[in-house]
């Protein structure tokens, strides 16, 4: 992968307007009108929301009782449980896994965590090949890109990227129907996941009462995945567990409806332990990771609220921000504005300093999360910090009395204000894009619009003065 | 990491944590308040948004009908006795399909080469648990004579589902006593055909599952 820009402005400027970040940017849009209407058409909607959040706070605040629930469950069923500090932890444990059952074609359903991770570099490392099984995440993968969305990975590929991708890595013939390029991967995939050795997938909720685990899919590469290889391997960041089924029953009537306007996923899989006696298929052995990785830095944290997530994406859909510049310039796997709070947190502040900037304050995000996390406040809180810890903004406490001395001086501000106005040209459709001084650091992280070339002192004079 | 130094490093994350404050206990499942309905029509209207298919007053019939549209193929079906009514298999077999054995062995290599036979499955038949009128979903349950792939593999998916198994929303099932939700290693709610919309948001059906998804409504 080539060298990308060292910050979100960079990365931003080089995405904005461009065509794939435009793609996002309708896909998004797309997105927020599904949800709105699967809103409007549930009247229980509001009070699922409610009843969501409840139970993920309370889960949050008694966190290892659950996680301690959960492991006792998993391991009563007959499955095995790792306990991974951090992502090196989990690495080792599956690549363990992946060498006793001498795994060599290893399927995956999409998961976050486990790109947070980087597992898959990891298997490949061994020689194993990791094939990820869902379209979207399919494409990424032999393109060697990265998702820009956290439920469509894809939204920034025009269908005719995706036919000359088929027709270059996969031989086949050049097509960009949709229904044709989904049949080629249908025929590709199909021979892998009924041949794989071991199946890995991500967990969108676990019950610690009974070690029932739900992966959700709309395409079925989510069951296929956790049916077919003989080996099931889970991985979990921790904060995924719930009290009982009944209450991931809660979060899945919130989780389709607010991530595509589906009143549930096709394929809403609920995995309690490996296969029965009995049972004619599924996975013979179930490996459940259960992954802290800095989330118990997360849960001690101002922002801690962050962790009720359900990673729906519905704040990345309605985010003018994230429209606008699409996924990559978040620079994290998490972008939008879940991203622009969970990723200093998590991953830290180093090279993140701008992330918690990357936001107009609108509330969009907060009006649409099903566990209702307040994530505008969350970042003002990042960037007080920020602002505390760093030099990037020193210049604005003098600024800011600099401003003072002058606004309440009417000839000073006078003189300020119409100076401006001729202070030359704007760059770019009358915003600054680089100013020198004070105005540096401002313009490195956004654009600063030009004043009028005419004050609203001068305007008002020469049209209402006496 | 060790079990209980995992947890005590949460446990003392949480004893300095500033969350917002929660409920002491679990505050459980909410079961929605939504209005009465027909639920045979709304399930037939909701299955009919997500792309199934609901077939109401054919009985078996329904089967031939559908061999008849699409010709015969490779069948994968549950057990005669986990289905709600006799001789549905039977149906396949006198049209022509052939039957594939449903059960995996357990060692690695057996395992592959078995599902190998599974790449042109044409029909998978199976039960149903229940059914959701909200959300035009089925609940189909693992278990003895009741391979998974049969309502994962095939091209086209049949279930036979008992009217009286027809709740109003998941919730209202999940919090039956006799749901037993999880007293299977599998159960699942299916929605629909598989479906992705990856490709410029453009709904495309039978990624990976099912293209077709037929519900056969049997008297209870």
């Amino acid at each position: 992968m080539s060298a990308r820009p060292s910050t979100f402005a960079e990365r931003g400027a080089a995405e904005v307007g461009s065509d794939k970040a435009k793609a996002v940017g309708d896909g998004a849009r797309h997105l927020t009108e599904k949800r709105a209407a699967a809103v409007v058409a549930y009247p229980a909607m509001d009070a699922m929301r409610d009843r969501a959040r409840e139970i993920r706070l309370h889960t949050l605040a008694n966190l290892d009782t659950y996680v301690a629930r959960f492991a006792d469950a998993i391991e009563a069923l007959g499955g095995h449980v790792f306990f991974a500090a951090d992502a090196a932890e989990a690495n080792d444990y599956i690549r363990g896994v992946a060498e006793t059952a001498d795994a060599e074609l290893i399927v995956k359903v999409k998961s976050m965590v486990t790109e947070e991770i980087e597992l898959n570099t990891v298997l490949e490392a061994d020689g194993r090949t990791v094939v990820e099984s869902d379209l979207g995440e399919f494409i990424v993968q032999l393109a060697d890109d990265r998702p820009s969305h956290i439920v469509a990975p894809v939204l920034h590929w025009t269908r005719q990227d995706v036919g000359r991708l088929f027709a270059d890595e996969l031989g086949v013939p050049y097509t960009e129907e949709p229904t044709a390029l989904n049949q080629i991967a249908r025929t590709h995939l199909r021979r892998i996941f009924l041949e794989a050795d071991m199946g890995i997938s991500g967990v969108n909720f676990a019950a610690a009462s009974t070690g029932t685990i739900a992966v959700v899919t709309n395409e079925g590469n989510g069951r296929l995945t956790t049916t077919a290889p003989r080996v099931h391997v889970a991985v979990m960041g921790m904060e995924r567990i719930v009290p009982t089924l009944e209450d991931v029953g809660v979060m899945l009537e919130v989780l389709g409806r607010s991530a595509t306007g589906q009143s549930l996923t096709t394929y809403t899989n609920l995995i309690t332990g490996p296969r029965k006696q009995g049972d004619p298929d599924g996975p013979d052995e179930l490996h459940v990771v259960i992954l802290d990785s800095g989330r118990s830095t997360v849960l001690n944290d101002d922002v801690s609220e962050v962790l009720a997530c359900i990673r729906c994406g519905a704040c990345l859909n309605v985010c003018p921000v994230y429209r606008s510049v699409g996924g990559h310039a978040y620079g994290d796997i998490y972008p939008g504005p879940v991203g622009a709070v969970l990723s200093p947190v998590l991953f830290g502040f180093d090279g993140r300093e701008q992330l918690p900037y990357a936001c107009t304050l609108c509330g969009a995000c907060l009006e649409v999360c099903p566990p209702r996390i307040d994530l505008p406040r969350m970042l003002v809180n990042l960037r007080e910090r920020v602002a505390a810890e760093g030099d990037a903004f020193s210049w604005l406490g003098p600024a800011m009395k600099a401003y003072e001395f002058t606004a309440t001086r009417p000839v000073m501000w006078r003189g300020a204000v119409d100076g401006a106005s001729l202070a030359g040209k704007a760059k770019r459709g009358g915003w600054f894009t680089r100013l020198p001084g004070p105005g540096k650091a401002w313009t490195a992280v956004r654009d600063l619009p030009a004043p009028s070339r005419q004050s609203f002192r001068r305007w008002w004079k020469k049209n209402h003065g006496a | 990491m060790e079990r209980e130094a995992f947890l005590s490093r949460v446990r003392s994350a949480i004893d300095l944590s500033r969350l917002p404050e929660g409920s002491d206990t679990d505050p459980g499942p909410l079961v929605p308040d939504l209005p009465p309905v027909d639920l045979v029509e709304r399930f037939a209207n909701a299955l009919e948004t997500v792309s199934g298919t609901l077939h109401v007053g054919e009985g078996l019939a329904a089967i031939d009908h559908i061999i008849e549209r699409y010709s015969p193929g490779p069948l994968l079906a549950w057990d005669d006795g986990e289905l709600p009514i006799t001789g549905a298999s039977q149906r396949f077999l006198d049209a022509g399909c052939g039957l594939i054995d449903g059960t995996v062995p357990s060692s690695a290599d057996g395992r592959v080469d078995h599902q190998r036979g599974y790449f042109d499955v044409k029909y998978g038949l199976t039960g149903a648990e229940a059914a959701f009128a909200e959300t035009g979903s089925i609940v189909v349950r693992s278990g003895l004579g009741r391979p998974r792939m049969a309502s994962l593999i095939p091209l086209i998916h049949i279930v036979l589902l008992p009217e009286d198994r027809i709740f109003r929303s998941p919730m209202h099932w999940l919090t039956e006593p006799g749901s037993d939700a999880a007293g299977a290693a599998n159960v699942v709610y299916i929605t629909g055909p598989s479906r992705t919309a990856d490709i410029e948001q453009k709904i495309t059906l039978g990624v990976h599952g099912p293209r077709e998804l037929h519900v056969i409504l049997v008297p209870a």
